[in-house]
């Protein structure tokens, strides 16, 4: 008998903690909708609106919306079309700038015929914050350079919308020389014991290109906001923008951070922070009230659209900083680096199965192998004849992975 | 043979007692006695009497009346004595030695009439019996009281008929009642009343049951002893005058002539028979059955009256407000079974002198107590352990009841072999102490006290603890005939707590507590037949700790963070009067007028007009003082309603309530959930307001074996409480910014069908209802789903509960419940896109899809123990199969977001049948 209502219990029991199974959503719930993103500010510009398609949950990407018809009109009657210059993205055909206590509105026209409006917007009090700063801090125990924003204008703007884009200077550990290449290649399928082999020239070249030294730029991927309407005179001190780790790579040489930010209105700022908030974890503590999250744009139909049309004053500022500056020690290279001395008179099978040196070389000279090296290893040191010292690619080019221009704001 | 032997030993017994007394009688001396009374009362008489001679006397206190003797006698004897104080009253004296024994009515004979032994030899002849106690003995039906003195008893024999006769009156109006019959049962005795409302019957001495009788008014019976000449008036109530205000369901037919519309009232007996989840009954769950009131499916907290929110009911244990009835996420209610008497729910007509929630109040009040002797109930179930004693302190008047239910689970789920069980925890218990006590006639006394608490884990670092504490104590008191005052005092606090206690810099301890304490009182004053008031006043204070959450020890990063606390005032008046216009019509109009104040200390946010809340239209912070006045409401609420009978089985009500709520349940979730918080009405958060209509055919068959009735209601409600899209509610300073204030309006037809007598019965249930919401705005934030009204997250329209039990025999009985819902209304993901460089998800209008719909089918056996007479308990297994089918009923659906990767998951409570056995036994 005890045996039994154990047996109940723990069925019962296990069935109310294991109770979370896969489930099988409708399928047939996905919803065609336009998605619109545009921010026209007071900078005189191309302005720029992005116009995409909702897709499916099991799809990824994005489906840019084409061959849309797109223009902006304001309240003194003036009309700016916009013109389609990468599948999805429509700039201004002239430059233009949102000018205060003028009312713009978004029109699209999309090449199935339907046709869309935004509200009437206005250009959001202008607020340019006077400072952007790095100071050495400790954020969630871990010690590092956290950068700042003040904005003391004491004036009637609230909301603040932040990017940032930060820049900074790449120097590869490796000093390469010579640019390394294979030529008369001869591939022999069934020599080396059923593995194949090669036969080949090898060519070096003095390096003449600039691939020491480059220049990457990441963009942030998150909505960055805050609101100072509980701060006295609406002041924002100190607004945390960015934290960067001691150990962070990106600081290693000079970096910089440009950060724009956009003033905007009650209704932009609420739909951005709704947005954020959806997309943020759900607790167990409190589930987030799920929903369409409604913008200022409407379809002439009853159609669903997904997306806001703001107008915003923008104010950017940059600054660069040196790891130096905070007496940090220098962060280790973003990628690992191991060297590899290859013999091309070796040919013998490896231990593994895998091809001797003279395969291997050939691998990493081409790149040419993704299973392998998909990127072209370089040249540190040639030992002699027939002897090479290889370095992983992105130690000694960093070409692959950025940009070997240097930006025309860059100030060392 | 042997009541031969038995007769004749009485006889022989009798005669040598009787025989025994005269001679004492003989053997007595006369005394002569000098007195004097002044303005004495008889009992004072004849302890005065006591006091000069050593006579003792024997008597009924009861007996006498108010009125006083001043005389004086000079050397009297005893006899003369008591025949001058006894003269004008009806009382009869024996003295017996130095005894004097008082009777009233009955004269004590000291010989038996030659025929008492021998009536039947006497048949033909008509003989004046004497009244003796043979013929009380005979009469085994009628207690004493019930039994109509007429006359005093002389020791004459021979007079004959005696005159009966008396006044005939209407009740309701007191006028006097022309051409009633009246008439002696069982003979040919009989007159009417003239036209002044006189009778006057010739009737022999003996017992008889004497009837009036007309067309339209109430018969009266009346058991009579006639000893000699005397009057009976008669005051006659119209027919079908339902006396009976404390329970509805022992009146037959009152469902049909009762104004109040939309009342549910289960007596605890009806649930023992339906089958329960771990043989659990619970009878908030059967509640829940009947149609109009809806829960999110097995395991869920509280439940939708009508198209309410879960927080829209105002339940109540023995008057004092319990928060959250459940155990277990819900799986068990927190009511104990075997201590519980009924529960009424009002879901239409809510009486007036209940208000403070929209949807319902559920009055769960606990049984009747046994005063007589010791009893008990219990059971013993796989999970839970049950048992209610009563114990008659002061036999009649006082008795205890106390209840205790607790669960093993913790010790079971140690005990299972699967890691993920082995670590959760999941306990409760409850207990009940009930103290009833009848101070005297007019007075009584009932107290209650109530506690529960809950514990469980999900995850082995987080541990959960709420506790519900009720206090109640309620005086009633019979001020005279048509007034009864009742005093209640009741203290209730629901808390609960959340221990993190697993990630080091993440480990917290979140509280809650909700406090209320209320004072009422309340007036019946039944003015007459047509008329009866009740009346009163309540006030009820709140205390809410909204939150504080405290980090555990010195690595955590959880910042310590404290809500301002709240406290409000709640005052209501209220009148109601239950009119009776005629036989056929029936009238109750109630009206309460609700006023609310919201209390410092506190700081308030004020708010620029004709924007919505938000950080940014804020114009300045308040504080208020302690008790300092922030926000007054007032509000009058109309509850009324009638009912016309067209025959004594059929009828038509309606009704119209309006009610006010000023404490809000937070919880942007579907289902209720024991970690919700609770806020009160303030500056910004203005009360929750709805205005119902209802209308109703009410119709019983076959002599009341069947009742049916279809009732439709149509609500309106306003400032209804709902949340942003994106809304975090928990630990938030100014909740307001997240409120959206919707109207709500539902409707909806329920019929039942329900059989409480006979072999088969239960009840079949069914309601077609919609619960619809709009969140309008001109601010695109405010405005969910375009400002149109979009079905509420308990929208569930088809509901269908059949609940049957056949009785095979007096010890086998079977029982089956199967319920059917329609899947309640979720969000979907349904699609993605990007914007601002990142993947979001696109979700559909609020509550534009349904989860799958729910059904359940469950079955039960009841096996009564023996019924021996000897045996120390009684006692019956249940043998239950809940959810037979083994339907994967969903509980919720969800989706997480998995590096971009939208997944669907749902959870079930039982997906798989759940045999239960359980052992009650009674004593």
């Amino acid at each position: 008998m005890k045996k039994i209502i154990y047996i109940i219990l723990s069925l019962s029991f296990i069935l109310l903690h294991n109770c979370k199974e896969p489930y099988e959503a409708e399928t047939n719930t996905f919803e065609e909708a336009l998605v619109v993103e545009s921010t026209i500010t007071n900078e005189n510009k191309r302005q720029k609106v992005k116009l995409s398609r909702v897709i499916r949950l099991e799809e990824n990407g994005i489906n840019p919306e084409k061959n849309a018809q797109v223009w902006i009109e304001d309240s003194n009657n003036n009309r700016y079309d916009f013109l389609e210059t990468t599948p999805g993205i429509y700039l201004s055909e002239n430059e233009f700038m949102a000018i205060l206590n003028i009312e713009y509105k978004l029109y699209i026209n999309t090449q199935n015929g339907n046709s869309y409006q935004s509200r009437g917007v206005n250009l959001t009090v202008e607020s340019p914050f006077e400072e952007l700063y790095a100071l050495k801090e400790t954020v969630n125990e871990k010690l590092g350079i956290q950068v700042y924003i003040d904005n003391t204008n004491n004036n009637t703007a609230k909301y603040f919308r932040y990017e940032f884009v930060e820049t900074y200077k790449i120097i590869t550990p490796f000093w390469i020389t010579n640019e390394i290449d294979v030529a008369n290649v001869v591939y022999n399928p069934t020599a080396g014991l059923g593995v194949p082999d090669y036969t080949y020239d090898i060519i070096t070249t003095p390096r003449t290109e600039e691939k020491r030294i480059c220049y990457a730029s990441n963009t942030h991927k998150k909505i960055l906001q805050t609101n100072a309407s509980n701060n006295l005179e609406n002041n924002i001190i100190r607004f945390p923008i960015r934290f960067i780790e001691k150990e962070d790579a990106i600081i290693r040489n000079r970096y910089s951070i440009l950060v724009k930010q956009y003033v905007q209105s009650y209704d932009s700022y609420n739909f951005y922070k709704t947005l954020n908030d959806l997309g943020s974890v759900t607790s167990l503590i409190s589930e987030t009230q799920t929903g369409f999250v409604q913008g200022n744009i409407h379809a002439d139909t009853k159609e669903k659209i997904i997306g806001f049309f703001d107008v915003s004053s923008k104010s950017e500022k940059r600054i660069y900083f040196n790891y130096t500056d905070f007496d940090l020690t220098k962060p280790k290279y973003q990628y690992e680096c191991k060297t590899d001395t290859l013999d091309y008179d070796i040919f013998e099978i490896g231990r593994n199965g895998e091809g001797g040196d003279r395969t291997k070389l050939i691998e990493k000279i081409t790149g040419n192998f993704p299973e392998h090296y998909p990127e072209k290893y370089q040249l540190v040191n040639q030992v002699n004849l027939h002897t090479y010292i290889m370095i992983t690619p992105r130690c000694g080019d960093c070409t692959i992975f950025s940009s070997n221009t240097r930006p025309d704001f860059w100030i060392d | 043979m042997l009541i031969k032997q038995i007769k004749a030993i009485l006889k022989y017994l009798f005669l040598i007692l009787l025989f025994g007394i005269s001679q004492t009688i003989v053997a007595q001396e006369k005394t002569k006695i000098t007195i004097q009374f002044k303005e004495n009362t008889i009992k004072e008489v004849l302890l005065k009497i006591e006091e000069k001679t050593n006579f003792y006397f024997y008597f009924n206190e009861g007996w006498f009346d108010d009125t006083t003797i001043t005389k004086s006698y000079v050397e009297v004897e005893i006899e003369t004595l008591l025949k001058a104080i006894f003269k004008d009253k009806l009382l009869n004296y024996y003295i017996l030695d130095k005894k004097i024994i008082l009777t009233k009515n009955n004269f004590i004979r000291d010989d038996l009439p030659d025929n008492f032994f021998d009536i039947e030899s006497n048949k033909n002849e008509t003989i004046l019996s004497p009244i003796l106690t043979k013929e009380f003995v005979n009469s085994q039906n009628i207690k004493d009281s019930n039994l109509i003195r007429i006359g005093k008893e002389d020791s004459n024999l021979s007079s004959s008929n005696k005159i009966i006769s008396g006044y005939i009156s209407k009740s309701e109006t007191n006028t006097h009642l022309e051409g009633v019959k009246v008439y002696i049962k069982d003979t040919n005795i009989k007159t009417k009343t003239n036209k002044k409302g006189f009778y006057k019957l010739h009737v022999p001495k003996g017992i008889y049951t004497i009837v009036t009788e007309k067309f339209g008014l109430q018969n009266n019976r009346k058991r009579i002893i006639i000893y000699g000449n005397g009057t009976l008036n008669f005051n006659v109530q119209e027919k079908a005058i339902a006396l009976d205000e404390v329970s509805i369901s022992s009146t037959k037919n009152d469902n049909i002539k009762k104004a109040a519309i939309g009342v549910t009232r289960i007596n605890i007996k009806e649930i023992k028979i339906v089958p329960a989840i771990f043989g659990e009954r619970d009878i908030l769950k059967i509640a829940t059955t009947m149609p109009g009131i809806k829960t999110a499916g097995e395991a869920s907290m509280g439940f939708n009256v009508r198209g309410g929110k879960s927080d829209q009911n105002l339940i109540k244990l023995d008057n004092a407000v319990i928060y959250n009835p459940s155990h277990f996420f819900g799986v068990f209610s927190a009511i104990n079974p075997y201590s519980t008497g009924k529960v009424s729910i009002f879901k239409g007509s809510v009486p007036a002198e209940f208000g403070g929630r929209l949807s319902s109040v559920i009055d769960i009040s606990t049984k009747e107590l046994n005063t007589k002797k010791f009893s008990g109930q219990g059971n013993v179930g796989p999970i839970t352990a049950n048992l209610v004693l009563e114990v008659p302190l002061k036999k009649d008047k006082t008795t205890i009841l106390a209840g205790f239910r607790t669960t093993y689970s913790d010790w079971i789920l140690k005990r299972i072999d699967n890691e993920s069980v082995k670590n959760s925890q999941a306990s409760f218990f409850d207990g009940i102490l009930r103290f009833y006590s009848k101070i005297n006639k007019k007075n009584t006394l009932k107290a209650t006290v109530y506690y529960s608490k809950d514990k469980f884990s999900i995850s082995s670092d987080s541990i959960y603890k709420y506790t519900n504490q009720l206090a109640s104590i309620a005086w009633y008191h019979k001020i005279n005939k048509k007034n009864k005052l009742e005093l209640q005092l009741t203290n209730s606090t629901y808390e609960f707590n959340i221990v993190n206690d697993g990630n080091l810099y993440k480990n917290f301890d979140l509280n809650f507590s909700i406090n209320e304490s209320q004072l009422k009182l309340k007036i019946d004053y039944l003015l007459n037949k047509k008329h009866k008031f009740n009346y009163g006043i309540s006030s009820k204070l709140y205390h809410i700790k909204p939150g504080e959450i405290i980090p555990l020890g010195n690595e955590s990063i959880i910042e310590s963070k404290l809500i301002d606390r709240e406290k409000a005032l709640e005052s209501a008046v209220f009148i109601e009067d239950r009119i009776k216009i005629n036989e056929k019509l029936q009238l109750n109009v109630g009206f309460r007028y609700s006023y609310y104040a919201f209390l410092g200390k506190i700081t308030q946010n004020k708010y620029q007009e004709g924007l919505p809340f938000g950080d940014e239209n804020i114009i300045e912070t308040v504080a208020y003082k302690n008790n300092e006045v922030v926000k007054t409401y007032g509000s009058p609420e109309v509850r009324a309603s009638a009912s016309y009978s067209f025959t004594p089985s059929f009828s038509v009500k309606g009704g119209y309530n309006n009610s006010t709520q000023f404490i809000h349940r937070l919880s942007s979730n579907t289902t209720a959930s024991p970690i919700d918080t609770w806020k009160l009405s303030n500056l910004n958060i203005k009360p929750q307001k709805s205005y119902q209509f209802s209308l109703g055919i009410f119709k019983n068959l076959k002599e009341d074996a069947y009742e049916l009735s279809l009732e439709g209601y149509y609500k309106k409600m306003k400032n209804i409480i709902d949340f942003k899209t994106g809304a975090t509610l928990i630990l938030n300073d100014n909740i307001e910014v997240e409120i959206l204030n919707g109207e709500g309006k539902a409707y909806g037809l329920e019929f039942l069908l329900r059989k409480t007598i006979g072999k088969l019965n239960g009840w079949i249930g069914y309601s077609y209802s919609k619960s619809l919401l709009k969140l309008d705005s001109e601010f695109l934030t405010n405005r969910v789903n375009d400002g149109n009204y979009f079905p509420s997250n308990y929208d569930k329209p088809h509901d269908l509960s059949m609940v049957a039990n056949y009785k095979l025999t007096k010890r086998y009985s079977f029982s089956f419940n199967f319920f059917y819902q329609t899947g309640r209304p979720v969000t979907y993901p349904i699609g993605k896109f990007e914007f601002g460089g990142i993947q979001h998800v696109l979700y559909s209008d609020r509550n534009k899809f349904r989860i799958p719909d729910y059904y359940r089918f469950d079955i039960g056996i009841n096996i009564e123990g023996n019924h021996k007479i000897k045996k120390l308990a009684h006692s019956f297994w249940n043998i239950s199969v809940y959810n037979v089918l083994g339907r994967n009923n969903p509980y919720s659906v969800f989706f997480v977001n998995n590096k971009g990767e939208i997944k669907a998951y749902q959870t079930s409570i039982f997906s798989v049948p759940i045999p239960t056995i359980t052992y009650n036994f009674k004593f």
